[in-house]
């Protein structure tokens, strides 16, 4: 059920409506059905896979928590050193379930995403070395949501796995954590810590919530449908036919796909967390103006930032500290002593964050250079650093000052554009073309000569296309200024909000780039 | 305090409401505002051809074919009316799903009070699509017809001033009648014709809830209801026969199946596709099939002296110049 | 204390660490960096950190960090 048709509308006041007749100590039970009929209306194909792994993880998890509770008992009357002893065992063997768990979770999306293009590479490689054989190409649909709620169960398994909480005990309200209907195909990547026990307490009735939810919906609402969908015109056509164009447009397409794809994704996620929002639950945000960041890395704790976050717990900082990579940075350490080796093994787990990182986009190169491209910008800023400081202090180039932040922010959008680039690309080559033949016609006047009425879109779309975006940087910078814009409009006067609704619900329906004429655009970040 | 929890719940109640009310007002206008005012190509209006019937002289239509693309292509109203004197019109749409020919009929009948309706029994199934989003697609088709700045709000880069006094004026007039002529051809080669395998097969809860009010809306009419088929290879085998032939004993009505009997099909110059739709040569044979039914099991009067309907005739002229250039 | 501090003053200079109380709320630190303080404090105090110990509530101020590495020494 697609956050953007009409069918989900009513779905949603259904479920509201229904939530806030029942008394509060059953709500929890009817949010769980919601999300049951939710999946199983968008998703029944593969739902069997998504059981499996709630049981297991739920399984395991509880298991866990009870060689917790032994461990306590048994040890209580030991000595310091046996209980040092014991506790090494016992948490071998909850590793022991901890990875098994993981390791069947995980293999099943591996599996499903990535047989393909193991299968189509090994063919390349066959080929090449002129052996006929050739492994037929099977493909396995997803099952709805698999990267998201993989990550989030194996986050929850490994969270419970290091006593960070205790598993949860009742199943119905464990399914509910894992089911939470906004966010199963599209994130945010939620914590148990953060979720559950908002889910399972029924919440009273807020006017504030009920009707900030509905404006964020209709925010997010806008964003998708009059500006993504109406940019994905351009887009698409300039990438269908990208042989033909250079220069000048190639850079308007990259900034085009970006535009897009932060205001659907971003839009999407308004729908996910005001939906939530109407049942009186907060979900973690994912964006927080990604284009104010001044570096890339920065950019990764601004942009979908519940995968970073996911990221950094669960590979970033176990690589970090890994036996492995600490083998390997004192091996280094004992021979040089450098800058740069101190940072070993910062590196190793940079660069099996960023291929993970990209792998977990899709199977194909261009995911994995996605992922690479943004190992090696930081790595080497990493690297280049105090040289970079050097150089400032040199010129005495302050770090706070305008001239400087807005270089460092320019910088960084040119680098996301670029990055965007290579993730919209069919493939690797595509993208290199592409890149390199902006340096083949670099003219302004493709602004001026007709062409840009020739991509899909007319003088018209054009004008509302500006006007939306400013509209939408305009809103992003009130809110970096600190001013909370349903906050202020709920406080005007009534014959002041109620156009901005109207205004706001009618542009919806009257610009949406929707219906006779437009080819329906699927949420992007619906196939990973 | 519980009063005052009361009243403050009323007016949030009451305040929404009004909210609702002047969303629905607001829509209204928009509606006006943008719904094409002729229903001409130039005029922006959608599948224009069919709506032809709304620019027909008042109560003049006796039988109205409506339906998707195959009734479109199949069904001549001047063949009907240079053998029988029968108004007709053809009011076939690509891929037309039963709750539009509902919303159609709805609208045919402000104008016409046609004797009878022949329904296309491709409208209660659509190809390749699930329960999800044939819901979705009724409740788009809904907003269309009873908010129609959901269907036209394009058209806030064309608005002109004639938008804005808001009277509708219809003047499409064609001697075609809605039909969609082509004298080309593509064979098909008989393969698995009325064996083919199909998906969505049966009556369901939905078809049955708006033919259910199709047939509420034509017998409030008096107007017979009449279920055909025209003969194509793509959409129809015997699966869904039975289903529309089950359905139509149910409720009493006549069910025609261009495909179960032979008219004298020649798959080889009838169709322009390879099966999928007639062309000129097909559609003849079909409206024949139409025509003796027509005859057979209705009491339509012959028009065809009535100077009232003398316009019919100078169409027919236009129609034969078209078809038969000499 | 005064070892942790000068660790902390190498990464990342010019911070106030003995008055600054929300490093990881303010951003202080971000991963990296802390990444390089936990190498720091492994080699340096030669105690043991995991991923469990890489949390807010140990890495707030300088305060906790040292209580945090206090804590491991015992054990």
């Amino acid at each position: 059920m697609a956050f953007n048709s009409y069918v989900y509308v009513l779905f949603l006041i259904a479920a509201v409506i229904i939530y806030y007749c029942l008394p509060k100590k059953i709500r929890w039970i009817e949010l769980l059905c919601v999300n049951i009929i939710y999946y199983l209306i968008s998703g029944l194909q593969y739902s069997l896979f998504f059981v499996f792994s709630i049981v297991t993880v739920y399984i395991a998890g509880r298991f866990i928590t009870l060689q917790d509770q032994k461990f306590d008992m048994i040890t209580q009357n030991l000595t310091r050193e046996e209980q040092k002893e014991k506790k090494k065992a016992f948490a071998k063997y909850k590793k022991r379930i901890v990875v098994l768990t993981i390791l069947l979770n995980l293999g099943i999306l591996i599996f499903r995403k990535y047989f393909l293009f193991v299968l189509f590479n090994i063919n390349r490689v066959f080929a090449l070395l002129h052996i006929s054989i050739q492994i037929p190409q099977i493909s396995f649909a997803l099952p709805l949501g698999i990267s998201f709620y993989t990550l989030q169960a194996v986050g929850y398994l490994i969270d419970v796995g290091r006593g960070q909480y205790k598993a949860e005990k009742n199943f119905a309200k464990f399914v509910l954590f894992m089911t939470f209907f906004p966010h199963i195909i599209e994130g945010p990547i939620c914590r148990y810590s953060q979720t559950a026990s908002s889910l399972a307490e029924g919440h009273e009735f807020s006017k504030e919530n009920f009707l900030f939810g509905i404006q964020r919906i209709g925010w997010g609402l806008f964003k998708k449908i009059v500006i993504a969908d109406r940019l994905d015109i351009l887009v698409n056509h300039i990438y269908a036919n990208y042989k033909e164009y250079s220069g000048t447009l190639i850079i308007v397409v990259a900034v085009a796909y970006t535009t897009q794809l932060y205001a659907e994704f971003s839009g999407c996620m308004d729908i996910v967390i005001g939906s939530a929002q109407l049942f009186g639950i907060t979900l973690p945000e994912n964006f927080e103006h990604p284009f104010a960041s001044k570096s890339i890395q920065e950019y990764w704790r601004r942009w979908h930032i519940t995968l970073g976050k996911w990221f950094k717990d669960y590979v970033f900082y176990p690589v970090s500290l890994s036996a492995f990579s600490k083998k390997i940075a004192r091996k280094l350490k004992s021979r040089y002593n450098n800058y740069l080796v101190k940072l070993t093994s910062t590196f190793i787990a940079l660069f099996v964050v960023w291929t993970l990182t990209g792998m977990w986009h899709g199977g194909s190169f261009r995911y994995l250079l996605y992922g690479w491209y943004y190992f090696f910008i930081i790595a080497a800023g990493l690297v280049i650093e105090p040289f970079v400081i050097q150089i400032r202090e040199h010129f005495h180039i302050q770090e706070h000052s305008i001239i400087y932040v807005c270089f460092q922010r320019s910088r960084t959008f040119i680098l996301i554009v670029i990055g965007l680039m290579i993730f919209r690309a069919t493939t690797v080559t595509q993208f290199v073309n592409m890149f390199s033949s902006i340096f083949n016609g670099l003219t302004i006047s493709v602004f001026f000569d007709g062409t840009m009425l020739k991509l899909g879109l007319d003088k018209m779309d054009f004008y509302l296309l500006f006007a939306s975006v400013f509209l939408m940087i305009a809103v992003g910078t009130l809110q970096t200024r600190g001013i909370k814009i349903r906050q202020f409009v709920a406080n005007q006067a009534i014959y002041i909000r109620w156009p901005i609704y109207y205004a706001l619900i009618m542009s919806i329906i009257v610009f949406g780039a929707y219906g006779k004429g437009y080819t329906p655009v699927a949420f992007i970040y619906a196939n990973f | 305090m519980r009063n005052k929890k009361e009243t403050e719940k009323r007016e949030f109640l009451i305040k929404g409401l009004l909210f609702l009310v002047g969303m629905l007002v607001c829509l209204e206008f928009l509606s006006l505002l943008t719904y094409p005012k002729d229903n001409t190509k130039k005029s922006g209006a959608y599948n224009y051809q069919a709506k032809g019937i709304y620019s027909e002289e008042k109560k003049s239509v006796d039988v109205i074919a409506i339906g998707a693309s195959n009734f479109w292509c199949g069904y001549i109203p001047m063949q009907i009316w240079k053998n029988e004197g029968y108004t007709s019109y053809n009011c076939g749409t690509l891929m037309q799903h039963i709750w539009y020919t509902y919303y159609f009929l709805q609208k045919i009948y402000k104008t016409q009070q046609p004797k009878v309706v022949l329904i296309d029994a491709d409208v209660f199934f659509i190809e390749d699509s699930t329960t999800l989003q044939n819901v979705n697609d009724m409740i788009r088709n809904t907003l269309y017809w009873k908010l129609p700045v959901v269907e036209y709000h394009d058209r806030w880069k064309s608005l002109s001033r004639h938008d804005f006094s808001g009277k509708v004026h219809y003047t499409f007039d064609n001697e075609m009648k809605g039909f969609y002529y082509v004298n080309y051809k593509q064979p098909y080669i008989l393969k698995n014709y009325m064996h083919q395998r199909l998906n969505n097969q049966e009556v369901t809860v939905l078809d049955r809830i708006f033919m259910s009010k199709i047939i509420k809306l034509c017998k409030s009419h008096g107007t017979k209801i009449v279920l055909v088929e025209a003969p194509t290879e793509s959409s129809w085998n015997y699966i869904r026969h039975n289903a529309i032939a089950a359905y139509a004993k149910e409720k009493k009505m006549d069910f025609i199946d261009a495909n179960y009997q032979n008219i004298g099909i020649d798959w080889n110059i009838d169709s322009r596709d390879g099966g999928y739709h007639l062309n000129y040569s097909g559609a003849q044979k079909f409206t024949t099939f139409v025509e003796d039914y027509l005859k057979k099991n209705t009491k339509l009067t012959d028009h065809r002296l009535d100077s009232n309907y003398s316009n019919w005739n100078t169409d027919l002229a236009k129609f034969q110049n078209e078809v038969n250039p000499k | 204390m005064e070892e942790l501090l000068k660790i902390l003053n190498e990464i990342k200079p010019g911070v106030d660490f003995l008055n600054e109380t929300d490093l990881i709320e303010n951003r202080i630190l971000d991963s990296i960096e802390i990444m390089e303080l936990a190498e720091e404090i492994m080699d340096v105090f030669e105690i043991d950190l995991t991923p469990m110990d890489i949390v807010p509530e140990n890495f707030k101020s300088a305060e906790t960090i040292y209580q945090m590495i206090e804590r491991l020494r015992e054990e």
